[in-house]
């Protein structure tokens, strides 16, 4: 019988020491790769937009050009993210919280833009929205431009972030099911009180989640907007199609410092997304305590 | 408040989970709807609620007609099996949430709100738990929070799911005799959904006993019990022995009704005791009999002489006793 127990314990210690390098050996590696991939281009960025020093680096920041192009950026994602933030939550909630016919089509409907290649969502709008597009003669004639002018990237913008806030929420709902709605409902609330007082705290975290990567996503695209956009410096540039730009002129400080501008937004992204998280969870445990 | 089920039917597809229900439920009752799963007893209490909608039928409050009615003006409280309580609210908020969903010239002050929960929350018997969450609660208490909650808007008529469906054995028992008793304080129309027929005898005035989308019986607990009005209510409400005659009849008796005895005696048959189990008061010897695979459960007071020195594989001669005379073929 403590045979048994020895040599049982004597396996599990084995296992646990094989397990202890097996496990080093993972996170080295993982640490391996993070600091190949993501940490050295952060730093290459960063170093070759400082390459000729800080007076150089702000020159290329608060060139008119640049900074017209950080306003079309901000603008594509003031829209987008909003507009998606409505949709994705009326669409996880339509998929999550109700049976319908075409619930599946639905579903596979608004993961087509994971699956299509942003620069055919671009050709998308151009074929429709372009000179000679359908609808371009209509368009004309009424003086309205979309391609080649700011909806045309808002549209792309929305069109290639569309399934992130919904895809965040979907699984979440279905998972948390309709008894807290119903209890609510059944309690008195309206439609209105029911979202905004149970639906909504339930899915905050997903939804803010949601938002910040589709905010990151609105930001960074490029294939799509390349091709609605026209690259008409100063006026339908975001920034990354103004770092393409700089680059492609063999500018390459000006070219990385406003990618490190791109990357500034990006970090504060995520501190923003840390702080919210952390808010949040410190009024969770704040509450636990009292 | 009487509730009064007309004609309600219901169908999911092509399965069909009500059909053609009527049911009379006076003010005050506490009755339990009771059945095995699927048999529609969950659909009929939703429906009641305003939380699904029947094909065809009504539903009456006092004579009034519901059926039109939005869940939110029918003034139902609703205790659901997994108790959806709100999960980013303490237990106060939780309580508080029906008076404070009232639109703003019928609702109470804070104030008001406070006193009412707390109220709640003492008759509940976990008024130290308001600041908690829900998740820091056990499932007995997560239950009596939702009652509490259900009750906070003053209900007409108190709807409950398979209320202790999801809790363990010894704290169902606890919280059944709780809520029987809550019933006769505030006497409030009360109809509650369970599969455990032992729940059902315990707590209910009456038992209305579903199958397959129909009513089996109505009747009070003894009613249901004694004169069982098919073989399914029979079999449902409580352990039962058949005991083959040969030419395909046979006898249906409860294990308490039998006669056991260590020696041949008139009438009486001839079986092997295949195990023996002490339960408390009584105990239960399994019987294999000579021609039938079924076996036989015989439930007799721990003295009885039958008993003394009795060990397995011993030959027992029992004679069953039965009240109820459904003696199928």
């Amino acid at each position: 019988m403590s045979s048994i127990t020895v040599s049982a314990a004597a396996t599990r210690n084995a296992a646990r020491r094989g397990n202890a390098w097996a496990r080093r050996l993972l996170i080295l590696s993982a640490w391996l790769a993070f600091a190949l991939f993501l940490l050295l281009p952060l730093y290459m960025v960063l170093s070759e937009a400082l390459k000729l020093g800080f007076g150089t680096f702000f020159t290329s920041i608060l060139e008119p050009d640049a900074l017209s192009a950080l306003k079309l950026t901000l603008i594509a994602v003031g829209i987008s993210v909003p507009l998606n933030l409505v949709f994705g939550v009326s669409a996880a909630w339509c998929v999550s919280k109700f049976e319908f016919r075409g619930k599946s089509l639905l579903v596979t409907l608004i993961d087509l833009p994971f699956s299509v290649s942003p620069v055919i969502a671009g050709l998308i709008y151009v074929l429709l929205f372009g000179a000679q597009g359908y609808f371009g003669k209509w368009l004309s004639e009424h003086d309205i431009q979309i391609v080649f002018a700011v909806p045309g990237i808002v549209l792309a913008t929305l069109f290639v972030t569309v399934p992130f806030v919904a895809r965040e929420l979907i699984p979440l709902m279905q998972e948390q099911g309709t008894q807290e709605e119903e209890a609510a409902r059944l309690l008195g609330a309206n439609g209105w009180q029911m979202f905004w007082h149970v639906t909504l705290p339930n899915i905050k975290w997903g939804l803010i989640y949601g938002v910040v990567l589709c905010t990151a996503r609105a930001m960074g695209e490029f294939g799509a907007v390349s091709v609605v956009s026209g690259h008409i410096r100063g006026y339908t540039n975001t920034l990354p199609l103004h770092v393409e730009i700089l680059y492609n002129e063999y500018n390459h400080v000006a070219a990385f410092s406003v990618a490190s501008l791109l990357l500034a937004l990006a970090l504060i992204i995520l501190l923003l997304k840390q702080w919210s998280e952390a808010r949040l969870s410190r009024l969770k445990s704040a509450g636990d305590e009292e | 408040m009487s509730i009064e089920v007309r004609n309600i039917s219901k169908n999911f597809g092509a399965f069909r989970a009500l059909n053609d229900i009527n049911l009379d439920i006076h003010s005050g009752e506490l009755v339990a709807l009771l059945g095995p799963s699927g048999c529609g007893k969950t659909s009929l209490l939703r429906i009641i609620a305003g939380l699904e909608t029947p094909d065809t039928g009504s539903i009456q409050f006092h004579g009034e007609d519901v059926s039109g009615h939005d869940v939110r003006d029918r003034n139902v409280g609703f205790v659901f099996q997994h108790y959806a309580l709100f999960r980013h609210m303490t237990v106060f908020d939780n309580v508080a949430f029906g008076l404070r969903m009232k639109p703003k010239k019928q609702r109470p002050s804070e104030e008001e709100i406070a006193h009412k929960v707390h109220e709640l929350l003492n008759m509940v018997q976990l008024d130290w738990l308001a600041d908690r969450y829900p998740e820091q609660l056990s499932g007995g208490q997560r239950q009596r929070i939702a009652l509490a909650r259900a009750l906070a808007v003053q209900p007409k008529i108190l709807l409950l799911d398979e209320p202790f469906g999801a809790l363990d054995a010894k704290v169902r028992k606890e919280l059944r005799r709780w809520l029987a008793r809550l019933h006769e304080e505030i006497n409030l129309t009360s109809v509650f959904v369970t599969h455990d027929q032992e729940e059902a005898m315990e707590v209910a005035d009456r038992i209305v006993v579903m199958n397959k989308g129909v009513i089996e019986q109505i009747g009070s607990p003894g009613e249901v019990y004694e004169q069982p009005a098919s073989d399914f209510v029979y079999h449902f409400l409580g352990d039962s022995n058949r005991l083959h005659l040969g030419d395909d009849g046979h006898i249906l008796f409860r294990p308490h009704e039998i006669s056991l005895s260590r020696l041949t005696q008139a009438e009486h048959l001839a079986a092997q005791v295949r195990d023996i189990r002490p339960l408390g008061a009584i105990t239960r010897v399994t019987l294999k009999v000579e021609g039938q695979d079924e076996l036989i459960e015989a439930e007799v007071v721990n003295d009885h002489a039958s008993l003394a020195g009795l060990i397995r594989g011993e030959t027992l001669y029992f004679k069953p006793r039965p009240s109820f005379a459904a003696n199928g073929h």
